[in-house]
């Protein structure tokens, strides 16, 4: 679509200037979005693989905690958690990927998971406690990559638009005018020669 | 840089949850879209920065909730509750992708 501008000289200049920034816009969000492409296929790999072991371990201490609940009445194994040792303190810093902040966490645990007497409790409820002691670290993980692929994503969808519509709109737009004018101007020209020479003959002939 | 200290919530189930008390998380047991909800909008005002949601309460989050969290640096991951996984989050991971991708990279690998 021919862009609504009048046909002089000094439209054609601006446009020229326009369509030069275009171009270059265009060729800094393409390589921004190859980038972040790559960015993301690369995480995107981890993370599958990532979710996969702690849903396979989750599901196996859920597996022995059900066990247990059948070991233990509800009511104690309650009292035992009731009144947790450990705490996890996360510090967040945020990290630039491109134009993103990502969050990137770190742990710091103080205190134990053990929080109860072994008296009146299972065995087996500290080994389902270690094993999801030592999963968490790897819950955080994918928490952190989990973010940064859905902002990932999100940027990537965002850029892709951006560039589209540089390509396919903005940049054929352009052209379109600037032929048109230049075409305009020529015309223009040659209109003001023909009376030229048509204006020369009469005045000769008198 | 700046760094701050933040908590690890999970919302999910009271059978679920439990376990996760003791190895120093905060813990919001919900069964209905109001306790989720809540749990969420609390979350959201206080200092958390990962929360852990069972996927079986994943359709209980209200969009608007989940709009807020997408926005905000806190990541909300799904998690398989107690009775098992029900693939939601590896679902909600291939959707990502495929959104981002425009393909399904999955399917051409397999071809």
């Amino acid at each position: 679509m021919r862009l609504n501008v009048n046909p002089t000289r000094m439209e054609l200049l601006n446009l020229k200037k326009r369509i030069k920034i275009a171009v270059r816009g265009h060729k800094l969000l393409k390589d921004k979005q190859d980038e972040l492409m790559r960015r993301f296929l690369e995480l995107i790999k981890d993370v599958k693989e990532l979710r996969l072991k702690v849903e396979k371990s989750l599901n196996d201490v859920f597996r022995k905690f059900a066990c247990l609940s059948s070991i233990m009445s509800e009511e104690s194994l309650e009292e035992a958690l009731a009144m947790p040792a450990k705490v996890i303190n996360l510090n967040i810093e945020k990290s630039h990927v491109m134009n993103l902040t990502v969050p990137k966490y770190e742990t710091k645990v103080e205190g134990d998971i053990m929080c109860y007497g072994y008296g009146d409790t299972s065995g087996d409820l500290d080994l389902a406690l270690y094993q999801l002691d030592t999963i968490l670290q790897d819950m955080i993980t994918l928490a952190q990559k989990e973010k940064t692929i859905e902002l990932l994503a999100a940027e990537i969808i965002r850029t892709r638009r951006r560039v589209n519509a540089l390509e396919y709109i903005l940049i054929p737009n352009l052209e379109e005018t600037i032929k048109y004018i230049g075409m305009r101007l020529s015309e223009m020209e040659r209109s003001n020669l023909a009376r030229l020479m048509k204006l020369k003959d009469i005045i000769r002939k008198h | 840089m700046s760094t701050s200290k933040k908590n690890i919530a999970v919302i999910g189930d009271s059978s679920s949850v439990l376990c996760f008390k003791a190895v120093g998380l905060s813990v919001f047991p919900a069964d209905t879209a109001e306790d989720v909800n809540n749990a969420l909008q609390k979350v959201y005002k206080e200092k958390y920065a990962i929360v852990f949601i069972t996927e079986q309460l994943k359709p209980l989050i209200s969009d608007a909730m989940a709009g807020l969290l997408a926005n905000s640096l806190i990541s909300l991951v799904l998690i398989p509750g107690s009775k098992g996984s029900l693939g939601i989050g590896m679902a909600q991971l291939s959707e990502i992708v495929n959104k981002a991708v425009g393909v399904n990279i999955e399917k051409e690998e397999k071809a």
